[in-house]
């Protein structure tokens, strides 16, 4: 934990910084709903002030196993946070049901919610405001400061390349498949790694048919890890029959991803999208982005 | 005093009883008789106001049936069905309490429980008050349903007197009973109430009725006293058996040869 | 009460708690975990606890059947329906503010909607049949479904997550408002419950019978059907689909006390309104700090009590 935190620092140039100014800016004990949330309050230094997050923070894994679990985001319960003795909430606008955030308002809890989109570009931006809620506004600049010029790096690097069309399948359930449309992490991830939506023409993720993924013939398929070894492997994935019939299928060209990872929009965002650009583009030689604290498990 | 003047009673679309007239006199027991399909049931759901006739009309004390409320309707006559189940159990006593609804504001609780005390005793099921309805016999229900009805009747309240019409108060019980109940309705009758019974017993009505009126094909082919109604020609034709009176007692001999 | 007031994530005495009921609590927070969660919570549980078994003891006074359960007969999934509607495209439909009202006024078309359908149905030549009941009860519940399915495939992340949160159930996010929302919705019927008592004691022996005793008995079918609707919609619009309640309460009133609706209806509300507390001090305490959803618990507590309910009585309802 130390050893992150004094990595962290010192790759954000605070080494000169007090340390009880740091530690007195903080609220000291910390209830975090939203996984990317709180991959910020760790990338901020933060870790040591947590005392619950919800189920969707997952990362990383070993600040937050050991903590106790407040339920899924959108099914929050007023009780449980206040039965942490929480001096502060920070939850993303997605953080519900409604009445829970009214109950804690009511009972004087600070809280603070944060915007959540699924545009690359307010990576930083919620940044930004995590550190404000949490009064650590320079380290919040500096840390937004490095995100945006890593994503500004990838996206130099994909910049003069052939954009593919990728259709991503987020889950299985059963033989159904779940491909991602507009309004998704999926999209503005296979955006920021220099491809293109294969799928087009509605929001969230829908069940894929077998016409619907023949009409948009990708080039690349992208499955989740997990559901990659839920269907048994790229070679039983390439056979069902909902994607059998795509040029992607035949051509075996199946990429696989920790989804959490891909899809969380948090500081690992620029690293994630770099890795993803590299599997899209076999081909290119992608520089590397300099290794992060954050990115550092 | 009510009265039928030329109804019909039409179920679905099919006409049920037709062109019936009579009175409904005050002391007096009527008993329908007819064979099954008659239109008996029928008929008396026409006079409890069920089944609004599809021609001609029913009044009650020169009323039309159909212009008197449930309320006050329900405190002028009492209805005992042929067989009634509950949709969840009771003990007896509170089924017959049950008969008392109509005169719970104008009553008093005394006057009330009495009233029932008197209906149970009078229907010989006060050994059954503290059992619960479900279950008793088919024939020990009936009495209790009578019970109700019994307690339903308004006797001491001056002024027109209550009926009390009874759908086949016979049919499950054991010979003892089918006389008690016939017996209780002469009394009542004797008090003034109308009572009007479909009876399926020629026996009985013959023994009991002070008016029989015989329905054929929903038809009333014959009325007036039990003597001129129940003659063996009629009860050949209408119910296809042999009768006779043998000392004051009508006695059937079995279906006619074919 | 006193339990689910003293028991929950928050370690609070009964002294504490006593304490901040009269204004002297220690710290402010224990004081407004008193005041602005347990105290509403508690009360809209027992509001909904009691408006679930007041409504199953009336449609089933009203059917003269002891299955009528308004989540069985697919009342509570038309008043979801709407709601999840409600959630899907309230937001572009109705103005600004607008929401909170609409939902129980929703929930309680949903509701008069479907008991109406299923009466119509269920009642033939004046007797409710059992299997024509529970058959319309499948059939809506399916068409419900499907129409919720229908809502979440329409509907984006956030508004199917809260739409499946929500058929489950839950008394969590109890505001005062919602219990001032809520209080007319049951009060209102409990209110009517002497009226209804007496008809629907006359009912016990028949549509025919009741009506020869003098009750009007169409309108009293429409007004147990309206009370109805208003106490299962106002439940449901504030804490989604809670089953069982209807049909384990008054069963077990009427073991107990006997059939008599002057005593069930008011110790069926009384009934459910402690079901339900207690299901909810389970609920929230049982995984704390996170909560389980309370209609998973009372399906748990309600499903074998159903099964136990057709093994003890299935001559009765396959004749």
């Amino acid at each position: 934990m130390l050893r992150r935190r004094d990595l962290l620092t010192a790759a954000l140039g605070l080494a000169a910084l007090p340390r009880g100014l740091r530690a007195a800016s903080l609220p000291d004990r910390l209830v975090v709903a939203g996984g990317a949330l709180t991959e910020i309050v760790v990338a901020l230094g933060g870790a040591g002030r947590l005392v619950g997050v919800d189920t969707t923070s997952l990362y990383p894994a070993k600040v937050v196993e050991p903590l106790p679990r407040i339920g899924y985001i959108r099914t929050l319960s007023a009780e449980g946070i206040l039965s942490l003795n929480p001096s502060f909430l920070l939850a993303s606008d997605q953080a519900g049901p409604p009445a829970v955030i009214d109950q804690l308002r009511a009972v004087k809890l600070p809280l603070a919610l944060v915007e959540e989109t699924f545009a690359a570009d307010h990576v930083p931006a919620k940044v930004l405001k995590v550190a404000e809620a949490l009064g650590q506004d320079a380290a919040g600049k500096a840390l937004a400061e490095t995100i945006a010029a890593d994503l500004a790096s990838v996206r130099a690097a994909v910049s003069g390349l052939a954009k593919p069309s990728v259709l991503f399948v987020l889950s299985n359930t059963g033989d159904r498949l779940m491909a991602a449309g507009q309004a998704t992490a999926a999209e503005t991830m296979i955006g920021l790694a220099g491809a293109r939506n294969a799928i087009q023409g509605y929001t969230s993720y829908k069940p894929l048919s077998a016409e619907a993924a023949l009409a948009a013939d990708p080039d690349i398929l992208v499955f989740p890890d997990h559901v990659v070894t839920a269907l048994g492997g790229r070679a039983a994935i390439a056979r069902l029959p909902q994607v059998s019939v795509t040029r992607a299928a035949a051509a075996g060209r199946i990429v696989s991803m920790d989804s959490l990872y891909l899809l969380g929009l948090g500081p690992r965002t620029a690293h994630a999208a770099h890795d993803f650009a590299t599997a899209l583009h076999p081909g290119a030689r992608l520089p590397a982005l300099p290794a992060r604290a954050w990115t550092v498990a | 005093m009510m009265r039928l003047a030329g109804i019909a009673v039409e179920r679905g679309r099919r006409r049920i009883v037709d062109g019936v007239s009579l009175d409904i006199a005050p002391g007096r027991l009527l008993a329908i008789v007819g064979p099954n399909g008659a239109g008996k049931t029928t008929l008396l759901a026409a006079m409890a106001g069920d089944l609004r006739p599809a021609a001609g009309t029913v009044t009650l004390d020169d009323r039309d049936l159909h212009s008197w409320s449930p309320f006050d309707l329900a405190r002028r006559r009492a209805v005992m069905p042929q067989a009634a189940r509950l949709g969840f159990s009771l003990p007896v006593r509170d089924v017959v309490t049950l008969g008392r609804s109509p005169f719970e504001r104008s009553h008093t609780r005394i006057e009330n429980a009495a009233a029932v005390a008197r209906a149970i005793q009078a229907a010989d099921v006060g050994h059954l008050v503290n059992r619960s309805y479900e279950t008793l016999s088919g024939g020990e229900q009936q009495r209790v349903q009578l019970a109700r009805a019994i307690a339903q009747l308004d006797l001491e309240t001056a002024g027109a007197k209550p009926m009390l019409l009874l759908d086949e108060p016979t049919a499950n019980l054991d010979l003892a009973h089918q006389h008690a109940v016939l017996l209780l309705a002469r009394t009542l009758a004797k008090q003034g109430v109308a009572v009007v019974a479909i009876l399926h017993d020629l026996g009985l009505a013959f023994t009991y009725a002070d008016d029989v009126v015989a329905l054929h094909g929903g038809r009333a082919v014959a009325l007036g006293a039990p003597r001129e109604v129940l003659t063996p020609g009629l009860l050949r034709q209408v119910f296809q058996v042999d009768g006779l009176v043998v000392s004051g007692h009508l006695v059937v001999q079995g279906p006619l040869a074919a | 009460m006193a339990a689910s007031l003293a028991i929950g994530a928050v370690p609070l005495s009964l002294h504490q708690v006593m304490q901040a009921l009269m204004g002297q609590a220690e710290d402010a927070r224990q004081a407004a975990v008193v005041w602005q969660l347990r105290l509403p919570r508690t009360l809209m549980a027992g509001l909904v606890g009691a408006g679930l078994a007041l409504a199953g003891a009336l449609t089933q006074g009203l059917f003269r059947n002891p299955i009528a359960d308004p989540s069985l007969i697919g009342v509570s999934a038309g008043a979801a329906v709407v709601t999840a509607a409600l959630i899907v495209f309230g937001a572009i439909l109705l103005p600004p503010g607008w929401l909170p009202y609409a939902m129980p006024l929703g929930a309680f078309a949903g509701s008069l909607a479907v008991i109406v359908i299923v009466s119509r149905i269920a009642m033939v030549e004046a007797r409710t049949s059992v299997a024509l009941l529970l058959l319309a009860g499948i059939a809506i519940n399916a068409l419900a479904m499907a129409g919720t399915g229908l809502l979440v495939y329409l509907s984006d992340d956030r508004q199917m997550r809260d739409i499946t949160f929500w058929t489950l159930g839950s008394v969590g996010g109890a505001t005062w408002v919602k219990v001032a929302a809520l209080a007319p919705c049951v009060v209102l019927p409990l209110l009517c419950a002497p009226w209804f008592a007496r008809a629907l004691d006359a009912l016990n022996l028949g549509e025919r019978e009741a009506a020869h005793l003098g009750f009007r008995v169409e309108r009293v079918k429409r007004l147990a059907c309206l009370a109805f609707a208003l106490a299962v919609g106002g439940a449901v619009s504030v804490s989604g689909i809670i089953g069982f309640v209807g049909l384990v309460v008054p069963h077990l009133v009427r073991l107990t006390f006997g059939a008599r609706h002057s005593v069930l209806l008011p110790l069926s509300a009384v009934g459910g309104a402690t079901l339900l507390i207690l299901a909810d001090v389970v609920a929230r305490t049982i995984v704390a700090p996170a909560e389980l959803p309370i209609g998973l618990i009372t399906a748990f507590i309600g499903g074998p009590f159903f099964l136990a309910l057709l093994l003890r009585r299935r001559r009765e309802f396959a004749a």
